[in-house]
């Protein structure tokens, strides 16, 4: 009879579950994870994947651990472990979750949701605001010393390029720039983000056509530390 | 008092002077009065595809500089009598025209004739702004390709800005079997960033290169596919509803059966 594996990993809608052998050393559990993590790297290329352990009752600290296997084998930063306390849990052995961006594609990164910081709060202070009903063409280019709203589509070859904050109330496919006088506080938002480029203040990043064609979420760019980040809405 | 439509794309060689050529050809087959007006200046082609060129003797430029009157200039198809061609110059350039003349010119068809197709040249430039300055209508033909697609979209954008609202979308050239692989733009793709209504959608057809060299529409040809689909978007031009015609060339018995099991 084949030997059951101690760890196995099994990919669910919501995320990912771990399930462990309840009776293996933990020790051995540890090399398992850190191997069967490292063979199915690309499980974890998601930005905000989430992480169940189950089969297993495990303390605070086994959590970390196993966490930071997790992170380390697959070059995916950790940045939070939400611990759920056993008692809440006592019909199932699902009680832990880890959230985690990898930081990925040259200067631009995915963050999720939860450590995104609120872009708003930096920006409370009055911009004048450019409405457009319409959507923009191929051509077209949007220019203003302000923010600008676009209650509709931005297709590619278009460019939007703006003084304050960029809102695009459909999918923004063309380029947009904000803060293009130099505010890296300003964000750009759109219901579907896959912009060919995204500029905000001095900053230009790139987006990677492959990532360009799978992610059309709702999200916001913005500046931290240098970088764009993206996060979901 | 008949409608002017200029049939344009933006791209080359996305099948603007066809489509015109078998749009014309289809609407005459309906008895309808049909001009066609090349405003291709110095790269004039409909002519060709017509089968038509050998019997030119007067052109546009000749009708707006005043050298004869515009029933001299206009050459009646003998296939079709009520299809006319009102060639281009092919010595002169683009700048040989205004589009204040062009605006004169399509005025004066209008009176004489049902349907005004014009054939606009690729680009934006001149040639562009001299096609569209007399008509009420405007078609975009385009290809499934990225490239072709965002030219249409650049177009329609410029139409808008003439105040040309509303045009209407061809999707040519398109094959089916790429598409069911995912290899090629599906209508929807394309209709999603164009976000314009579609008039019709012409297959990729061989009878296509062989009617366009021998200088006959294949809208005549009953065994041609596309010509098939252009005859429906003369009828859909001229006010009928006719739903978009079936694709999938392998819609047998067999393959239908084969179809149950291969679904995914």
């Amino acid at each position: 009879m084949a030997v059951k594996p101690i760890v196995t990993m099994k990919g669910r809608k919501d995320g990912i579950s771990i399930i462990l052998d309840a009776n293996a050393d933990f020790e051995d559990i540890k090399a398992s994870l850190r191997k069967k993590v490292s063979q199915g790297k690309n499980f974890f290329d998601d930005a905000g994947v989430k992480v169940t352990f189950k089969g297993r009752n495990l303390d605070e600290y086994g959590e970390k651990v196993l966490a930071d296997i997790i992170a380390e084998a697959s070059d995916a930063p950790v940045q939070a472990v939400q611990t759920g306390q056993a008692s809440q849990s006592v019909q199932s052995n699902e009680k832990t979750e880890i959230a985690y961006a990898p930081q990925s594609f040259a200067g631009l990164s995915l963050a999720s949701a939860i450590f995104a910081p609120p872009p708003v709060s930096q920006n409370r202070r009055e911009i004048p605001t450019a409405f457009y009903r319409t959507g923009l063409r191929s051509g077209q280019r949007i220019k203003y010393e302000g923010s600008v709203v676009i209650i509709g589509d931005a297709n590619p070859g278009s460019e939007i390029i703006a003084d304050g904050n960029v809102v695009v109330l459909g999918a923004l496919k063309g380029m947009a720039h904000a803060g293009a006088s130099g505010d890296s506080t300003c964000f750009v938002a759109a219901l579907a983000l896959s912009p060919t480029q995204l500029r905000i203040a001095g900053i230009i990043s790139f987006v990677p056509s492959g990532a360009r064609k799978a992610k059309a979420a709702p999200a916001y760019a913005y500046v931290k530390d240098g970088q764009v980040f993206i996060g979901p809405l | 008092m008949g409608e002017v439509y200029v049939i344009t794309s933006g791209k080359g060689g996305v099948g603007k002077t066809t489509t015109t050529a078998n749009l014309g050809a289809g609407l005459a087959m309906m008895e309808k009065n049909v001009v066609l007006v090349d405003a291709d200046i110095g790269l004039r082609n409909l002519d060709v595809v017509m089968g038509l060129e050998n019997r030119i003797v007067f052109d546009m430029i000749d009708v707006i500089e005043g050298n004869c009157r515009l029933k001299q200039a206009l050459i009646k198809d003998k296939r079709y009598p009520s299809l006319h061609l009102l060639p281009a110059a092919q010595t002169k350039d683009k700048d040989a025209v205004t589009p204040e003349q062009m605006k004169k010119l399509c005025d004066e068809l209008r009176e004489e004739f049902d349907y005004v197709l014009i054939d606009c040249p690729a680009g934006i430039e001149q040639g562009f702004k001299n096609a569209i300055a007399g008509a009420d209508k405007a078609i975009v033909v385009t290809t499934p390709e990225i490239s072709a697609v965002r030219d249409a979209d650049r177009i329609i954008g410029l139409l808008e800005a003439a105040e040309l609202r509303n045009p209407i979308l061809i999707l040519n050239r398109i094959r089916i079997n790429m598409v069911k692989r995912g290899d090629m733009m599906a209508l929807e793709d394309v209709t999603e960033v164009l976000a314009i209504d579609v008039l019709g959608v012409v297959p990729d057809d061989e009878s296509i290169v062989i009617s366009t060299n021998k200088g006959e529409p294949c809208v005549a040809d009953k065994n041609s596919f596309a010509g098939q689909a252009f005859r429906d978007i003369c009828r859909r031009i001229n006010g009928e509803i006719v739903p978009l015609m079936d694709l999938d060339p392998d819609k047998g018995l067999m393959s239908k059966i084969k179809n149950i099991f291969v679904r995914k």
